[in-house]
């Protein structure tokens, strides 16, 4: 067992190394380079800016360069379009802030989520259901900033209940919290009632109701357990993707965290920054998947580790 | 029997979410604090928030608030904030004595001595003395730093030569020789500090496919294309304006070859330069300088020199050439260094620091406004520059400024606060004792921001979009000033259709700058016939008002204006005759045209009005293209377009930050177009120390550009911003720069929500001294 976690780990190493050495060139090959700006400085400013960052170096200098600081010091280099910060610095920075908004937001989709697609499941094609789904529909279909603007104009803006914008105390987290869950709130509850109606069916959930066994222990003992598996695998990618892909909630209420680098480091040609932010998102996305794998294993005694 | 129920109550939920979509996306009348019916946007009430403390967005977060490096705008209200040079700008974006209480200068414009208060104290209260402006000025201009704003010192006597590093200083006493080796013939012995102007290095890299001349050619202009020698296309190449054909490069292209010996001037790709005698073991071969490619990754390098004869020693009398054009033969790199003591900067003592300048430069004065110009400090910078680590010190934790106000707190991203500098000398003036710059770079979340009240200002650098122009400008907290800049297309003067003049101005004609501003940028900007803004100061403005006074304004005329009749006719003069079609037009034979600008919704409005004006009234057809911003700086530079989006905010309250940009040598010339009466007479404008007489000269080269019009002008820039009305002592001006020592928050505002006092007054500089 912890032989099989411990090679799962392992397995992250060549995986993010390959992914660190494909953005390196990748993002090389974009026209333009990170000191393009709309005054032209003279070609000798251009030599001189490229000489102080090291851009005249070969590729594969500036590529062994960058890996070596890498593997040996863990060090992602500096960035270009905030000079006195390190890519380092910013991960560390803005990550925290992403897990904090990323977790809340989970955990919403989760509580949101599970019980409406239970529902579902046990009253399949009732109004119950309907409305469980039809919800969920709901959330999957709006779009977060039409959602964002939407929440901000009611809760904050006419109501006066919550602040429109920032990342400060927890009545700032609300709204973009609950902008980050809906749609995955939606996704798990889905997840849920289709995972549910097929357990529902099973042998052994037949059996429990045979035995006697009341029905909420039936749902919540028996079924449920089988009947949360593609939430859970689900969970790997979605966390990583809420901890990344939140570039709208982040904009909409002015919280610092990493979700926009991945579209501004690209736009700026912040070289360094790109290939750190790919690393870090490379690194979360395996991990949370292994974690996955393991707490798979917890729920369904048929699941091997490889 | 239930099931229908499903998609019945599944499908009212989904066009409840529709409703609830459009709703937003649409807007609802009423709902949204710009059409509410209110006088102000959002609240107005300040309720629990410290009168002494300012919040404003400061747009997003500063590239550099080091003023040596600083060239964005973001940056620059920071800066602005932190430090303070020998000027500052006045409420109404005129210079005020800031470090500097006095100046004299000579007659001619070109020596300015100023003279600093006692009383200026840095942030650990040492005083700011001539030698810190010294350090600034100098470590702002070194070739190592590579600032992209050190073209703000160009001014300097050598500043602009020592800056690209083809100005270097010998540093102990140097053999010249007459070859680029160490066993060439002893030319002469240079003493040691003798300046030295570098005309080539060697070893060079061929970048050219064309085949070297063997003997020295007689040819006097030459045009490689494509002009980029890196360029993978096959190479053309025209010879005195004719078309020659290329011959095989004879395996020199790429080589690193030894440059002999300078031949014979040419003017190759619109720039002045010579051919050159260069060696591949012991093959020689003639190439020109442009197609000599960089090899400084080749060590033991050596330099072609001459003497550089302009040293800043001023003398009224004196109109030394700067560069001496006898080359004397080569030095090893290693002996030569570029030295700051050939720039026209010294500290005479403490309180004391003259500037020589290359040339007149009657508005000097709003040059060191600039935060370029600002002073740092020597011991906290090289401390870090030690260690390697030069860009640390502009840290909360590391940081001395001079200004107003120092920083306090910097969040990453997220929020930047500053408080008073207590040595500042006007500090108990100072009303706001603490400044919050939210960092909001998106343009909703600022709205909501200060409709809510977090901010009391949308900040200088966030720009109200047009949609929002339709209802804003009824509220009282909405301001508009005119602003330095021209909005402009670019032609490609290089290709046809756009190298004839006459087509280029017919494109102009062709198009109604008035309906553009009044039905899509909407933010009350001024149609433009020509590049200079009218309100320009510095003599710019009054001359253009004696001249309308007299009937005198060309560009007011309606030789310059919006006539679809006249553009016809051009087309026609140009070989395109325009037939009446349909509805519309055709231009014969004119082929389609490709505008490209940068992706953002506002050019692309404009760009399609205009592709529309062109399509009506001449007949053109236009496809858009938009890139990335970029990609599409790199397009231009390949010169691989035909009409690009652009424009130009001054650097500075002077007309010639605009005109420079057409000069054939500028490297923000990126038409191609080039016309020697043109840099001629920008040249005399540039030498003439008579201030009336440089400013018709300025303005008699900018009709000559506009008759040829390179680049289209479409219209001159305006701000548009929302301001709290409780914030007084802010004056919306034209350079944009509203420095928050002259605010305050008054809490009884309701009482006179009219008046505008400025926290206090800084009174005029007193008369310029002569000597």
């Amino acid at each position: 067992m912890l032989a099989a976690i411990g090679k799962k780990l392992l397995g992250i190493i060549p995986t993010l190394f390959l992914v660190g050495t494909v953005v390196f060139f990748l993002v090389r090959l974009a026209p333009g380079g990170p000191f393009d700006g709309d005054r032209s400085p003279p070609a000798e400013i251009r030599a001189a800016i490229d000489a102080r960052y090291h851009l005249n170096d070969s590729l594969l200098t500036q590529y062994k360069d960058w890996i070596g600081n890498v593997v040996l010091h863990g060090d992602l280099g500096p960035t270009w379009k905030y000079p006195n910060r390190s890519v380092n610095e910013i991960i560390g920075l803005s990550l925290p802030v992403s897990m904090q908004l990323g977790a809340l937001a989970m955990l919403l989709s989760l509580a949101i989520g599970i019980p409406l697609g239970i529902i579902g499941a046990i009253r399949q094609n009732t109004w119950k259901d309907a409305l469980a789904m039809g919800t969920a529909m709901v959330g999957v279909s709006i779009p977060r900033f039409v959602m964002a603007a939407f929440l901000i104009l009611v809760f904050a803006l006419k109501l006066y209940w919550l602040p429109v914008a920032r990342w400060e105390t927890w009545r700032h987290m609300i709204l973009p919290v609950i902008c980050a869950a809906a749609p995955m709130a939606a996704y798990v509850a889905r997840l849920t009632r289709g995972g549910m109606l097929e357990v529902i069916r099973s042998d052994f959930v037949r059996t429990a109701r045979a035995k006697g066994v009341s029905e909420r222990d039936v749902i919540l003992k028996h079924a449920l357990r089988g009947g949360l598996l593609p939430v859970v695998s689900f969970l790997g990618p979605g966390f990583a993707g809420l901890l990344v892909g939140s570039l709208v909630v982040e904009k909409m209420f002015n919280i610092p965290g990493m979700g926009r680098y991945f579209v501004e480091a690209a736009l700026n040609r912040d070289y360094n920054l790109i290939a750190g932010m790919s690393l870090t998102y490379g690194a979360l996305l395996i991990t949370f998947n292994a974690v996955v794998d393991i707490a798979y294993k917890f729920l369904d005694p048929r699941v091997e580790l490889k | 029997m239930r099931a229908p129920e499903r998609p019945r109550i599944a499908l009212a939920l989904a066009l409840v979410s529709a409703l609830l979509a459009s709703f937003v996306v649409q807007g609802c009348k009423g709902c949204s604090a710009a059409t509410d019916g209110k006088p102000y946007y959002g609240t107005t009430s300040r309720h629990g928030k410290d009168p002494n403390t300012f919040y404003v967005n400061a747009g997003g977060e500063p590239e550099y608030i080091d003023p040596g490096m600083a060239h964005d705008t973001a940056s620059s209200a920071l800066v602005n904030s932190l430090f303070e040079g020998l000027a500052a700008y006045g409420p109404d974006a005129l210079p005020r004595p800031g470090v500097a209480a006095s100046w004299d200068e000579s007659a001619d414009h070109r020596l300015f001595r100023f003279h600093l208060r006692p009383d200026a104290k840095w942030t650990d209260g040492k005083q700011v003395t001539a030698h810190d402006f010294v350090y600034a000025w100098k470590r702002a201009l070194s070739p190592a730093l590579a600032s992209q704003a050190a073209s703000n010192l160009y001014s300097l006597i050598n500043a602009e030569a020592y800056n690209l590093g083809r100005l270097k200083t010998t540093k102990a006493k140097t053999t010249v020789r007459t070859a680029p080796s160490s066993d060439g013939d002893v030319v002469m012995e240079l003493e040691p500090s003798q300046p030295l102007d570098v005309l080539i290095r060697s070893p060079m890299k061929v970048a050219s496919a064309v085949a070297p001349w063997t003997e020295a050619p007689s040819v006097k202009v030459l045009l490689y294309d494509p002009a980029d020698p890196k360029a993978e296309a096959p190479e053309r190449m025209r010879v005195d304006g004719e078309d020659r054909a290329i011959t095989p490069d004879a395996g020199w292209n790429g080589k690193v070859v030894k440059v002999i010996e300078r031949l014979g001037p040419v003017t190759c790709n619109d720039a002045s330069d010579f051919f050159y005698r260069v060696r591949d073991g012991q093959r020689d071969a003639i190439l020109p300088g442009c197609a000599l490619g960089d090899a400084s990754s080749e060590k033991d390098g050596f330099l072609l020199v001459s003497k550089h004869l302009r040293v800043p020693t001023y003398s009224a009398a004196s109109s030394q050439p700067d560069v001496d054009p006898i080359a004397i033969g080569f030095v090893p790199e290693a002996d030569v260094a570029s030295d700051p003591s050939v720039l026209g900067v010294r500290a005479i003592d403490d309180v004391t620091l003259e500037v020589e300048l290359k040339s007149p430069t009657p508005y000097f004065i709003d040059l060191v406004c600039h935060s370029t110009l600002y002073p740092v400090r020597e011991d906290v910078i090289e401390k870090w520059e030690k260690l390697g680590k030069g860009d640390l010190w502009t840290r909360p934790e590391n940081i001395v400024s001079n200004g107003p106000y120092m920083l306090d707190q910097w969040k990453f991203r997220y929020e930047i606060t500053m408080k008073r500098n207590p040595h500042y000398y006007d500090h108990d003036k100072l009303k706001i004792h603490r400044i919050v710059w939210l960092e909001v770079e998106e343009y909703t979340a600022t709205m909501n921001l200060y409709e809510a009240g977090e901010i009391d200002y949308i900040g200088d650098s966030l720009t109200l979009p047009p949609d929002s122009l339709r209802d804003l400008p009824a509220k009282k907290d909405f301001l508009r000033s005119d602003y330095l800049g021209t909005y402009w297309y670019e032609f490609n003067t290089k290709t046809p259709p756009t190298d004839n003049a006459l087509v280029r101005r017919a494109l102009d004609l062709a198009i109604d700058k008035q309906l553009i501003v009044d039905n899509v940028t909407l933010a009350g900007q001024k149609p433009a016939t020509h590049f200079v803004p009218d309100f320009i100061s510095l003599g710019y403005d009054k001359h253009v008002d004696a001249l309308r006074a007299k009937g005198a304004d060309r560009f007011d005329s309606p030789d310059y204006r919006y006539n679809p009749e006249k553009a016809r006719a051009l087309l026609k003069e140009a070989g395109y005759t325009v037939v009446p079609e349909g509805d519309g037009f055709r231009a014969d034979g004119f082929p389609q045209l490709e505008l490209l600008y940068n992706t953002s919704e506002g050019h692309k409005k404009l760009a399609v009005a205009i592709q529309d004006q062109w399509k009506r009234n001449l007949g053109v057809s236009v496809t858009l293209r938009n890139e990335e911003w970029k990609v599409m700086l790199k397009t231009v530079r390949d010169r691989n377009f035909q009409v690009v989006r652009f424009g130009w905010i001054a650097d500075y309250n002077h007309a010639r930050t605009f005109l420079d940009t057409f000069l054939s040598y500028s490297p923000n010339n990126r038409t191609g177009w080039n016309n020697p009466k043109f840099d001629d007479l920008m040249k005399r404008a540039e030498e003439t120390s008579d201030v009336a007489e440089s400013i018709s000269l300025y303005r008699e080269a900018e009709e000559i550009a506009v008759d040829a019009m390179p680049k289209m002008p479409i219209y001159f820039y305006t701000k548009v911003t929302l301001k709290k009305p409780y914030v007084k002592g802010f004056v919306f001006n034209t350079r944009n720069t509203q420095l928050i020592k002259y605010m305050w928050i008054d809490p009884d505002w309701e009482k006179d929500p009219t008046s505008n006092d400025v926290a206090y007054a800084v009174a005029d500089f007193p008369a310029a001294g002569v000597f």
